[in-house]
């Protein structure tokens, strides 16, 4: 009826209010001017670096003074089922939207906004017309790491939990379980990007500074020599530049994808929980080089949304996710991670690390208990106690170690290889040192944080899922049943369930032991 | 006891029955062998584990005749079955790769009656079938092992049980008879302690079970 009403009126709004059916895929926003080049360097440890400072984000984003960020002109809204195309236009008319997106790997639509409006307000608009399912501003997502301190070379986060035991059960799986790990990237290839790099300000110390533009250089990418491997990595895609070469210009999501299959029993460097598994880098996450060198799009909500949707609809069947925020709720997340599990995909969510910081509740980590086959991970150290930083409440489900170097000094970090951060992160010393980075240089870093404790729990589901368990809820409940109980006894809110115990999960039940 | 030495034994009990023309009308003695099935009471615990709450059992003894018609025998028997470890999930059992070997050897005695009817005056010939029915205790070996268990995760225990059996036996030669033998045991509180245990999901804690087998009886 209300259609019928208003068709006159429709036919204008469709003129006003442009819609690009789906992202272009074949946009390219960069080109890689060589495939090779030199292999990577390993510089070995860096136990005498500076911590690694936080990382500003840029200026599209909104800020609020709880920490939490979203993007500014656009929202992103889902309609319901079956809602007319005129009438979804005539809706987001409503609120001064001048373009709506339907992105690929995605159920929900972006609608642009004017530039100075609220997009939380925006979006609460929006949720209140009839044939809305949700609508939301595009919160920012980060990566789930607390700044290491100096560090020593020591990898106990595996003794930790008695994985070399539960690798005599099931030795790293094999190439068949594929694990997403949406991220930063991986270092999963070499290339040479040739690109111009402008100039651009941010804080020094207290003073907002220019650094300078660079012209234009050729930056080397190579593979981490104790990740990559034959046939490791499948279906690469990058949902910040829009391409399949999400190569990692930070080098979270390298440690990260290090923690759930770092090459082992290869006689260099460190182990990793399920060493055979193929990974497939997804990247969803923007860090200050992509944000520096102009890419397109920046890790929201929406982003990690359409990450996950990638991951599962191209066989992944564990997903690692070392990301989340604060702030408000975010549906289109939700249903992002029911779609994985409701696929036969086991998600790993980090759950947070602001603990210290008023110990908000985290997204999504918070939806975790409410999915089976999802789980929220908290951090302990060394000691088995949960980390400083690790997030509480009621969606932490599992712990497992994610470094404590408050009490457990610089060795307290998980250890893994990544990038040498003295080649990549040329802006942390003002615009005097700055250069042209170099993605092709690496160490074994100790980094902490709940993103560091989460590809513990995607590499042992990756293990139980080639052990016999295949549905992601059974994998969940599996890991839960056997965890050991630290802390209040029962369920907490520190702890969850516990600390995985893989080798009891991996035995799993005999008939009288 | 493993399959060897248990052969032995039933060799050895076979081979020391007394032969028939030898026994007076006093304590007779006969040795015994035995094939069966068993279903075990805990049929959902076994079944998860092995794919069947059944399996073939094999074992021996000797019946000792304390006057015409009772009897006390002593018997060993074994089951052994090689299935997977597992993991339950709402009714769903996910096996596991990782074997898990399950031994049962019950040693059994038993006391029984064999209903033989009257003694006649005269020797006639033999009833074709002799029912019989009795019961029992026994000692229930149980052990559960598994390829990377460690001695803390292996299972090794021995529990009391009682059982109730009856059959029938008909002779087929001078010295031989064959044997119907059903058997009906209960072992409480053998299973289900650890929490890794199927049988605690399961709320099963009872070894025992129904055991059906033929039995080739050698002596008189």
């Amino acid at each position: 009826m209300f259609l019928s009403k208003s068709a006159g009126v429709l036919t204008v709004l469709t003129l006003a209010v442009g819609i690009v059916t789906a992202q272009d895929s074949t946009t390219r926003y960069r080109t890689f001017i060589s495939d090779t080049t030199l292999p990577g360097v390993d510089t070995g440890m860096r136990d005498k670096d500076a911590p690694r400072p936080p990382r500003p984000y840029p200026a599209d984003v909104i800020t609020r003074s709880s920490g939490e960020a979203y993007l500014r002109g656009s929202i992103a809204v889902k309609f319901r089922p079956g809602t007319a195309p005129a009438a979804e236009r005539l809706m987001v008319n409503r609120v001064g939207a001048t373009t709506m997106e339907a992105p690929s790997y995605a159920d929900f639509q972006i609608v642009n906004i004017d530039e100075n409006a609220d997009p939380e307000a925006a979006a609460a608009a929006l949720a209140r017309q009839p044939d809305v399912e949700y609508a939301q501003a595009r919160y920012k997502i980060h990566p789930m790491f607390v700044p290491n301190d100096p560090l020593y070379s020591q990898q106990w986060n595996f003794p930790a939990i008695d994985m070399e035991h539960a690798w005599d059960l099931n030795p790293g799986a094999t190439s068949s379980i594929v694990v997403a790990v949406l991220d930063s990237g991986v270092a999963y290839r070499n290339a040479v990007l040739r690109r111009d790099i402008p100039s651009w300000r941010d804080f020094f110390g207290s003073s907002l500074v220019t650094y300078p533009a660079l012209g234009t250089v050729d930056i080397p990418f190579a593979a981490a020599p104790d990740l990559a491997g034959p046939n490791r990595f499948v279906a690469p895609r990058d949902f910040i530049w829009n391409d399949t070469d999400p190569l990692d210009l930070d080098g979270h999501g390298t440690h990260v994808a290090g923690t759930i299959g770092q090459l082992t029993n290869n006689g260099i460097g460190v182990a990793g929980m399920a060493f055979n598994v193929r990974i497939m880098p997804v990247k969803v996450i923007d860090s200050m080089w992509d944000d520096i060198l102009g890419s397109p799009f920046e890790g929201t909500d929406d982003v990690v949304a359409r990450g996950v949707h990638y991951a599962v609809d191209n066989g992944a069947k564990v997903l690692n996710m070392s990301i989340g925020r604060s702030g408000a709720p975010s549906p289109l997340l939700q249903e992002a991670i029911i779609y994985a599990t409701s696929h036969g995909a086991f998600v790993a969510i980090a759950a947070g690390n602001d603990f210290e910081r008023g110990n908000p509740t985290q997204w999504p980590a918070a939806y975790a208990p409410s999915i089976q086959g999802a789980v929220a991970v908290g951090a302990t150290g060394r000691d088995r106690q949960r980390a400083y930083y690790s997030s509480t409440g009621p969606f932490v489900e599992l712990v497992a170690p994610g470094g404590n170097q408050r009490t457990g000094g610089t060795t307290g970090g998980i250890i893994q290889q990544t990038y040498d951060f003295a080649f990549t992160d040329t802006f942390v010393f003002g615009p005097a040192r700055y250069g042209p980075p170099r993605f092709d240089v690496f160490s074994y870093q100790f980094l902490q944080g709940t993103s560091m404790s989460t590809p513990h729990v995607a590499g042992f589901a990756a293990l139980l899922m080639q052990q016999g368990i295949t549905d992601p809820a059974a994998v969940e409940a599996a890991m839960e049943q056997f965890a050991t109980d630290l802390g209040a006894p029962g369920v907490d809110q520190q702890y969850g369930h516990g600390l995985i115990n893989p080798r009891a999960s991996l035995r799993g039940l005999g008939l009288a032991k | 006891m493993n399959r060897p030495a248990l052969a032995g034994a039933v060799a050895f009990l076979l081979a020391s029955a007394v032969p028939c023309q030898a026994q007076n009308n006093g304590i007779s003695m006969r040795g015994f062998a035995d094939a069966g099935l068993t279903i075990f009471t805990a049929s959902q615990s076994f079944k998860a584990i092995l794919g069947s709450p059944a399996g073939a059992v094999f074992g021996g003894g000797v019946e000792v005749g304390l006057t015409r018609n009772l009897f006390l025998s002593v018997g060993a028997s074994r089951f052994s079955r090689t299935g997977q470890r597992v993991f339950v999930f709402q009714n769903q059992v996910f096996k596991l790769n990782e074997s898990d070997t399950i031994t049962v050897t019950p040693f059994q005695l038993s006391v029984g009656y064999r209903f033989l009817g009257r003694r006649r005056a005269r020797p006639t010939r033999p009833a074709r079938f002799t029912p019989y029915a009795g019961g029992g205790v026994g000692w229930y070996r149980f052990s559960e092992t598994s390829p990377h268990a460690t001695n803390a995760d292996e299972a090794k225990m021995t529990n009391a049980g009682y059982h109730v059996l009856a059959g029938a036996e008909t002779p087929i030669r001078r010295w031989m008879a064959a044997a119907i033998d059903a058997q009906w045991a209960i072992v409480p509180n053998a299973l289900g302690d650890s929490a890794s245990s199927v049988a605690r999901l399961y709320d099963e804690h009872d070894l025992g079970g129904f055991t059906l087998s033929v039995r080739i009886i050698v002596g008189r």
